[in-house]
């Protein structure tokens, strides 16, 4: 072999080295570019599988959402080199316009390669003396910069460099960069539209997830609607149900207050047509009683002759008897005027002390008749109130001779007293006395108790009633405290100031 | 001392006769008018030195009666004691109100009647000495 042949044999050796250089980096890149769908982290793998390998310098450059370039990446053996890069980069930002470089690959979407770079291109680059030779220190001898595009945008660019190694770029490897880069650029968008499609599928999960959730808050809401329109219904059936006995009860109501009226007016008609009757009987049997007494009167005066002491007996026992009729037919008259409301009040200053001293005096000879000690313990002052004192007379004379009657032996007691407002007048006694169960009954016309009891006595048994009627025209009321053998207490309250003034 | 002569205007026979024997037996002299025209002519006619007068009786009653004899100058003068069975608070205010000098409810003890006829009496006689005769 003789030394061209043998030159050329290693060339050739070479170029085999280099294509399987090549091909062995074009499968580790592919392996890289599969592996992760981190593109920025991936492209970064690729930049430091390209060194020292396949470059000496390698940058990654892409446009970020703002369409501005970023560098994501500078890969080189040593790392004061690469801070020395970042370092001059941040003293001279670099030109986005520059006719050169990254920028324009990036505008143009074409490979830019450069077998030997050229030092007018370095100064073209540099922007001022000193930026000159800071790059001029970093031997730049060849590149390759590759844009990374796919069909429808530029994503950013890919740098290889040789520098300080002094190899150079082939056509070659050129065409190997760039199809590298539009590998990346392919495997970014794929890794970017999975991203998307990542982002979406979240996106759609979690509307569904929330759909899901909004659709069983629905059928929450649905349920509850339900159970309210149910509960609404039954509601309102109930309502419609009350309202419907409501009517009914309503309507039963004004039957039952129109009967009741009916009865209330028929009632009064009777009330009122047994007053009048009442009334007109009273006085009736006052005309034949004014003669039974007038003539039993004129006898025992004997005006028309004398008597034997039989005949005067008996006619005691006539003037009584008729006396006691009278004192019936006026209680009935006066009873059936009260509730006429017939019966007239005159009221004036009335001294409730002297009327009862009046009624004792007037009653005293019939209790020493009996035996009775007749008391009186009223105030030694006059007790003055607004009433009617000819009631307040009747009202008295019917409780006191009440008393009498009913006591066979001890005494009867009237006593007066001021509470507050009102005047009581007691009369008590220590007769038969009355169970407390029947204190009412005998307010009642003609409830006298145990008749057989009571044969022996002449009252009328109206006497309660009458006093109490008058009692409460006064604008007053009369109350009973009794117990069988204990006696009775009656009570008298007086208004001081009548209701009625 | 001339008996004095007293009307009795009643209806009723049995009150009359009561009346008129008490009257009689204390030494009145008693005319009886059974009805309201009766009593006026008598009371006219007669002079009586009092009335009594019951108030429900026929023609024209008491309080009518007391009224026209109260106003007519021959008999104003002569007291009118009304006679009623009615017993109201009423009557009392309407005797007045007719012009009664004195008011009596039946039942009345024949007594009482004197009694009062005794008082209007001498009120009338206090009354009448006072003039010239």
């Amino acid at each position: 072999m003789d030394t061209e042949d043998r030159n050329k044999h290693g060339e050739m050796e070479e170029a085999l080295r280099r294509s399987e250089e090549r091909a062995a980096f074009l499968a580790d890149a592919s392996q890289i570019l599969a592996s992760s769908l981190d593109y920025a982290q991936t492209l970064r793998n690729i930049a430091k599988l390209a060194v020292p390998r396949f470059a000496d310098w390698c940058a990654v450059d892409l446009i970020d959402p703002h369409g501005r370039t970023e560098r994501v990446a500078v890969e080189h053996q040593n790392p004061e080199k690469v801070a020395f890069v970042y370092a001059l980069q941040e003293r001279y930002p670099p030109d986005e316009s520059a006719p050169h470089g990254v920028p324009q690959v990036i505008r143009s979407g074409e490979v830019e390669y450069l077998e030997n770079i050229p030092d007018e291109l370095l100064r073209e680059a540099a922007q001022d003396a000193e930026h000159l030779a800071l790059i001029k220190q970093l031997q730049l001898r060849s590149f390759v910069a590759a844009p990374l595009s796919t069909a429808n945008a530029v994503l950013g660019a890919l740098t290889f460099v040789h520098a300080e190694s002094g190899r150079t770029y082939s056509q070659l490897d050129c065409k190997l960069l760039a199809d590298l880069a539009r590998r990346a650029a392919t495997a970014i968008e794929n890794s970017r539209l999975v991203a998307e499609l990542e982002d979406a599928r979240d996106r759609i999960q979690e509307q569904a997830s929330e759909l899901e959730m909004q659709t069983e808050e629905l059928q929450a809401q649905a349920v509850h609607l339900e159970e309210q329109a149910t509960e609404l219904e039954r509601q309102i059936e109930e309502a419609r149900s009350v309202n419907e006995s409501l009517t009914k009860a309503n309507e039963a109501l004004a039957v039952a207050k129109s009967a009741a009226e009916a009865a209330r007016e028929e009632a009064n008609r009777a009330n009122q047509a047994k007053s009048q009757f009442l009334a007109v009987m009273s006085h009736e049997f006052r005309t034949p009683m004014n003669a039974i007494i007038g003539y039993t009167d004129l006898l025992v005066a004997e005006i028309t002759g004398p008597l034997n002491v039989q005949q005067k007996k008996q006619l005691d026992r006539v003037r009584a008897g008729a006396t006691h009729l009278l004192g019936l037919v006026n209680q009935v008259l006066s009873l059936a005027r009260i509730e006429a409301g017939g019966e007239n009040v005159d009221v004036s200053d009335v001294d409730c002390t002297a009327i009862a001293a009046e009624v004792v005096d007037l009653l005293s000879p019939l209790a020493e008749r009996q035996g009775l000690e007749l008391r009186l313990q009223v105030p030694d002052h006059p007790e003055i109130i607004r009433t009617d004192g000819g009631k307040l007379r009747q009202i008295l004379f019917n409780l006191v001779s009440n008393a009498v009657k009913f006591t066979d032996q001890g005494w009867v007691e009237v006593d007066l007293e001021r509470e507050g407002s009102d005047v009581i007048v007691r009369v008590s006694d220590t007769g038969i006395g009355v169970a407390p169960e029947h204190l009412e009954q005998i307010f009642v016309p003609f409830e006298q108790l145990d008749r057989d009891l009571r044969s022996s006595t002449d009252g009328t048994g109206l006497g309660l009633s009458v006093s109490r009627e008058l009692a409460r025209l006064l604008g007053g009321d009369l109350l009973a405290e009794s117990e069988v053998g204990q006696g009775s207490t009656f009570a008298l309250r007086l208004p001081a100031d009548s209701p009625l003034d | 001392m001339s008996t004095n002569t007293i009307l009795l205007v009643e209806d009723n026979v049995d009150n009359a006769a009561i009346y008129r024997t008490i009257l009689e037996h204390f030494g009145y002299a008693v005319l009886v008018a059974t009805d309201g025209e009766m009593g006026i002519t008598m009371a006219r006619q007669q002079s009586p030195d009092l009335i009594l007068m019951d108030i429900s009786i026929p023609k024209i009653d008491g309080w009518e009666a007391t009224k026209i004899l109260k106003s007519s100058e021959e008999t104003s003068h002569i007291p009118v004691i009304a006679l009623t069975a009615h017993a109201l608070a009423t009557d009392r205010a309407r005797a007045e109100a007719a012009g009664c000098d004195g008011y009596l409810a039946k039942p009345v003890e024949p007594r009482r009647v004197v009694e009062e006829v005794e008082r209007q009496l001498s009120e009338s006689d206090a009354g009448a000495s006072g003039e010239p005769d």
